[in-house]
C-alpha cells in the first residue's frame, strides 16, 4: 500500500517533470543563478535599506544610545522645522533658476552647434564638465567666484563692474551655486538634445521651406513640438535632480552663509551624521521621496497636454 | 565703358533672405564659441593658477599667465594632504567598483537577454524599478549594514554597493540582445555550457559595451562624494573627491593655499580626462543612452 502510494506519487511528480522539457528546466536553474548576484547586491543594498529606511523614520534613534518608537513624530516635527522649511524654499529658486535657464542654454547650444564646422571639437568641449567630478568643479569655482582675485570678478572688472562677494553674500550665494550647475549640466544636455534634433526627419523642413515659413516658424512649429519628448525627459531629470543636489553646495558653501544655499540633501547628511539622528533623517528622506514622487506624477499626467510622441 | 562694366558684373545686392541667412550663422558660431569659452576658461584658469605663487594668484587685476612659473604647488599637495595615499584610494576602489559591476551586471543581462527563465520579466522589471528610489532614502540603512559588516574605512566598504549598477545592466541587455543567437545555437550543439557560452562566446563579443559600462562605473566611483564621504571616517581612507571637498571645507591656513588646492584638483580629474579624451564616443555613448529610455 504505501510502496504503490509512493509509486504513484513518484509518477506524478515524474508526470509533471516530463512535461517540461530538459532543457526549460536547466534554463530556470541557470537563469536564476545569473541574476542572483545582482539580487543579493539588491536585496542588502536595495531593498532592505528601503524597508529599513521607513522603520527608522517612525523612530528616535541614533547607532549608539537611543532606540525608541515615537509614530509620526518625526514627520510631525519637520512640518515645523524652520530650517527644513527653509532647505525646501531653497530648492525652489533653485529649481527656479536651474531648470528653465539649464533648458533654454542647453537647447540653444543644440541647435547652434548642430549644423557648424567643429561640431565634434565643440561637443566634446561642452561635454568636458560632464566627466569632471563635482567636486573638482565646486572647488575650481568656488576660488573662481572669489571676491577679489576670482575669475569672474576679474572678467567683469574688463567691463568695469565690481563684482559683489558671490558666495559670501546671502542675496548671490543660491544663483552663484545655481550658474555652476547649468555650467556643468549644459555639455550632457547638449549631447542629449542633439541627438532629439537628428531624430527630426529632413523632409519637414524642406516642406516648410517650399511653404515659405521662415526658420523662427520651423522653429515653433516643427523642432520644439517634435522635441517635446526630450524636453519632457529633461524636466523630468531636473525635477529629480532638483531636490537630490548635494556636493556643490556641500563643498562651495556648506549651506551658507545664513543657510542662503541650505539644501534639503545637505540638511539630511547633516542631520543624520553630524547630530546623528537617523531617525529623524529617515523621516526627512522619505519626505523628499514623497515631494520627487508627486511632483513626478503630477509631470506626467500633465505632459499628455504637450508631449508630441508622433511623428 | 564703366557703366556697362558695372552692369555686366554679377553684383547684386543680396536679398534679405539670405542676410538674414548670413546673420544667424554668425549668431550661431558666436553663441556655440562664446559657450565654449565659457566652458573652458575655468578650467584653463584652473592650470595657470596652479603653476603661480599664491601672491601672485592674489594679484589685481589678474593677469592670465604666471609672472613665474613655479613647480612648487605640485610639491606642496603632498605636504598639505595624504596627496599620493588619496590617489592609491582612488584608483583601488575604482578599479575594485568596475570589475565587480562588470561581471555581476554581465550575468544578468545576459540571463535577462537570452535565458528564458520563470519570472524573467518581472524580475527585470523590479530591478529596473530600483533606478526611481532617490539613494538618499537607502543611505542611512545602506551605511548601517556596511557598519554592521565592520566594513566601515575599508576597501570593500567602499567599493562593493558601487557594484550594483541597473544602467549597467540595462545597456548590457539590450547590447547582448544583438547578438545572433545562432552562434550560441551552434555552441549548445558543440555541448557548451551556459556558463562556458557566456564566459567564451558573449563577452568577449561584447568589448565595446562592456567597455562603456565600465568607464560609467569608473567615472562615477572615481567622482563619488557622498559614500566615501559617510563610509571613510579616517583621514588614511579618504578617495580624491573627499579629500579635497575636506580640505576646501577646512577654515585656516590650508583655505589660502589656493595654487596647491587648485594643482590638487587638476591632479584628481586628470586621469578620467586623459581617458576621456582617447575614448571619447564612449563616454558619450554611455551618458546619453543612459539619458534616453
Amino acid at each position: 500500500m504505501a510502496s504503490t502510494a509512493a509509486k504513484s506519487g513518484g509518477g506524478l511528480i515524474a508526470r509533471f517533470r516530463s512535461r517540461i522539457p530538459e532543457t526549460t528546466r536547466r534554463d530556470n536553474i541557470a537563469g536564476w543563478l545569473f541574476i542572483a548576484p545582482v539580487l543579493l547586491w539588491i536585496t542588502v543594498f536595495t531593498a532592505y535599506p528601503l524597508i529599513s529606511s521607513l522603520f527608522l523614520s517612525f523612530r528616535e534613534w541614533d547607532p549608539l544610545f537611543t532606540d525608541k518608537y515615537v509614530g509620526l513624530a518625526n514627520y510631525a516635527e519637520l512640518m515645523e522645522d524652520k530650517i527644513f522649511l527653509l532647505a525646501y524654499r531653497n530648492a525652489l529658486v533653485y529649481a527656479a533658476i536651474t531648470i528653465p535657464l539649464g533648458l533654454v542654454w542647453g537647447m540653444s547650444v543644440a541647435l547652434a552647434v548642430q549644423h557648424i564646422r567643429g561640431r565634434a571639437f565643440f561637443r566634446a568641449l561642452y561635454f568636458l564638465p560632464t566627466v569632471t567630478s563635482s567636486v573638482a568643479i565646486a572647488v575650481v569655482w568656488s576660488f573662481a567666484y572669489n571676491q577679489d582675485y576670482g575669475l569672474v570678478n576679474s572678467l567683469l572688472r574688463y567691463v568695469g563692474v565690481q563684482g559683489p562677494n558671490w558666495l559670501g553674500h546671502t542675496q548671490w550665494a543660491l544663483l552663484s551655486i545655481s550658474l555652476v550647475v547649468v555650467w556643468a549640466g549644459t555639455g550632457f544636455w547638449m549631447i542629449v538634445f542633439l541627438a532629439g534634433l537628428l531624430d527630426i526627419p529632413q523632409e519637414y523642413y524642406d516642406a516648410a521651406k517650399v511653404d515659405g515659413a521662415t526658420g523662427w516658424q520651423s522653429l515653433w512649429r516643427i523642432t520644439l513640438p517634435l522635441m517635446s519628448p526630450t524636453i519632457f525627459y529633461y524636466i523630468t531629470n531636473a525635477l529629480i535632480t532638483v531636490w537630490i543636489q548635494f556636493e556643490i553646495p556641500f563643498v562651495m558653501t556648506g549651506g551658507g552663509p545664513a543657510n542662503a544655499t541650505l539644501m534639503p540633501a545637505l540638511l539630511l547628511y547633516d542631520e543624520a551624521w553630524d547630530r546623528f539622528k537617523m531617525g529623524y533623517a529617515s523621516a526627512m528622506a522619505w519626505v523628499m521621496a514623497l515631494v520627487i514622487f508627486v511632483i513626478t506624477a503630477l509631470h506626467f499626467s500633465l505632459s499628455r497636454r504637450w508631449v508630441n510622441y508622433d511623428r | 565703358m564703366t557703366a556697362e562694366r558695372i552692369a555686366n558684373a554679377q553684383y547684386r545686392l543680396p536679398t534679405l533672405a539670405e542676410v538674414r541667412h548670413q546673420l544667424f550663422t554668425v549668431i550661431k558660431y558666436a553663441l556655440v564659441v562664446a559657450g565654449g569659452i565659457g566652458t573652458a576658461l575655468p578650467f584653463i584658469w584652473m592650470v595657470l593658477s596652479s603653476f603661480k605663487t599664491n601672491a601672485d594668484i592674489g594679484r589685481i587685476p589678474m593677469h592670465w599667465f604666471p609672472t613665474e612659473w613655479i613647480p612648487q604647488n605640485y610639491a606642496k599637495v603632498f605636504e598639505i594632504m595624504p596627496f599620493a595615499r588619496f590617489y592609491l584610494n582612488s584608483i583601488i576602489v575604482g578599479v575594485l567598483t568596475t570589475l565587480g559591476a562588470l561581471l555581476i551586471c554581465s550575468m544578468a543581462a545576459y540571463a535577462f537577454a537570452r535565458i528564458r527563465f520563470i519570472g524573467r520579466d518581472i524580475m527585470f522589471m523590479l530591478i529596473l524599478a530600483t533606478i526611481m528610489i532617490p539613494w538618499w532614502v537607502t543611505l542611512i540603512p545602506a551605511y548601517l549594514v556596511i557598519r554592521q559588516l565592520g566594513w566601515l574605512n575599508t576597501y570593500q566598504g567602499l567599493a562593493v554597493p558601487g557594484m550594483l549598477n541597473i544602467m549597467g545592466i540595462f545597456l548590457l541587455r539590450q547590447f547582448f540582445r544583438t547578438i545572433p543567437p545562432d552562434i550560441e545555437d551552434a555552441a549548445f550543439v558543440d555541448g557548451a555550457s551556459r556558463l562556458q557560452i557566456y564566459a567564451r562566446i558573449v563577452l568577449p563579443m561584447a568589448k565595446p559595451a562592456l567597455l562603456t559600462v565600465g568607464l560609467m562605473t569608473l567615472m562615477g566611483s572615481w567622482n563619488s562624494l557622498v559614500w566615501p564621504l559617510v563610509i571613510s571616517q579616517h583621514e588614511s581612507m579618504r578617495t580624491l573627491p573627499l579629500g579635497l571637498a575636506v580640505l576646501a571645507n577646512l577654515a585656516g591656513w590650508v583655505r589660502h593655499e589656493t595654487g596647491a588646492l587648485l594643482a590638487a584638483t587638476f591632479l584628481s580629474i586628470l586621469p578620467i580626462v586623459v581617458i576621456y579624451m582617447f575614448l571619447q564616443q564612449y563616454f558619450i555613448r554611455g551618458l546619453a543612452l543612459s539619458g534616453l529610455k
